[in-house]
């Protein structure tokens, strides 16, 4: 038996075990023109298909196209919509992931490098190393180098290998030198003598 | 008490395009990015060619060293240095300049800044 209103099903749990207790089959009321079972619950089941009706019309103006007005259509074109935007976030983050590869590893760069040493003759500056004492176990040091590519990251590997580690660096990049002041100390709290470590400089420098 | 955001500030992440009228007649491509890891934390910002990286790594290792090994791999001229230890921590920050020819982006930046730091530190842990 079919009918359009599916009210009747709607049974309260004080009914139900009312019926149950009595192992009867309780008669259903039906109004006659209505064919409608009259519920407590008459007034919630209604709010709750409006809040879904609602619901559904609000993802039906999300989704751009929609095939047919009926829910099932509704719920099956958002789906449909929902994996068609997974898979484009999809492609445009693979997409995204090789622009990054090919721009670090395979596009060619034209790296124009000035000639740092003409500009830093042009301007008078000369390659310099200086150190002064702090305190027993804390040096100042101011290089004037010429501005080379990497030459600031061996300059670093060097002064790590030798176990100089700097507390506070400042580094400053103009007419084609780089000009580096620091703060350096012995690694293990070993001391650093002022004449030793600006040979040392001196040294790491010119192989660099 | 919660900061207003000031207009054209950008939200984490966000990728806009400034515009001053009276210097520049064209876009400016800017980007923004902060990555955090257990023990670092990278802010990268780019400007048009000009890249801004500001790190704090919360243990203490030669983080000058790994950094700027990472920055000629990703052919950045360095221009400014700052930064140096604060108690067990250490905190720099970077300005460089992308070469012409050469693309980069914030996010492949701060991850590969977050990689090294959090390998290097690993690698001295073990030692």
């Amino acid at each position: 038996m079919e009918y359009e209103d599916e009210d009747w099903l709607c049974v309260t749990m004080d009914e139900f075990s009312l019926a149950t207790e009595n192992g009867c089959n309780r008669k259903r009321n039906f109004d006659d023109d209505t064919k409608e079972y009259k519920s407590k619950n008459l007034e919630t089941e209604r709010r709750r298909r409006e809040k879904l009706s609602s619901r559904l019309l609000m993802l039906r103006s999300i989704v751009p196209i929609i095939t047919n007005m009926n829910k099932a259509m509704i719920v099956e074109d958002a789906i449909t919509y929902i994996e068609k935007l997974q898979d484009k976030v999809q492609s445009l983050s693979q997409e995204l992931h090789q622009m990054e590869a090919t721009s670090e590893e395979t596009a060619e760069t034209k790296i124009v490098e000035i000639d740092a040493a003409e500009d830093m003759k042009n301007w008078g500056i000369q390659e310099e190393v200086i150190v002064e004492e702090i305190n027993e176990n804390k040096l100042w040091v101011k290089i004037i180098v010429e501005k080379k590519r990497g030459r600031f990251s061996r300059l670093m590997e060097a002064l790590n290998n030798f176990g100089i580690e700097l507390i506070d660096t400042n580094l400053t990049t103009t007419k084609g030198a780089f000009l580096i002041t620091s703060f350096i100390k012995g690694k293990n709290g070993e001391r650093l003598e002022i004449h030793q470590t600006k040979n040392l400089l001196q040294d790491i420098i010119n192989d660099i | 008490m919660m900061r207003r955001r000031h207009e054209g500030e950008a939200d984490e992440g966000d990728f806009s395009t400034l515009q001053e009228p009276d210097q520049y007649s064209e876009n400016l491509r800017s980007s923004w990015i902060r990555r955090k890891s257990k023990d670092t934390e990278v802010d990268v910002r780019i400007v048009d060619n000009e890249v801004t990286i500001k790190l704090v790594q919360r243990k203490k290792i030669d983080c000058l060293v790994h950094v700027s090994h990472l920055l000629d791999q990703l052919n950045l001229d360095l221009q400014h240095v700052a930064g140096g230890h604060i108690g067990d921590f250490c905190s720099y920050l970077f300005n460089t300049k992308i070469c012409e020819g050469s693309s980069l982006y914030a996010s492949a930046i701060a991850h590969k800044l977050i990689q090294v730091m959090d390998t290097s530190f690993a690698a001295a842990s073990l030692a």
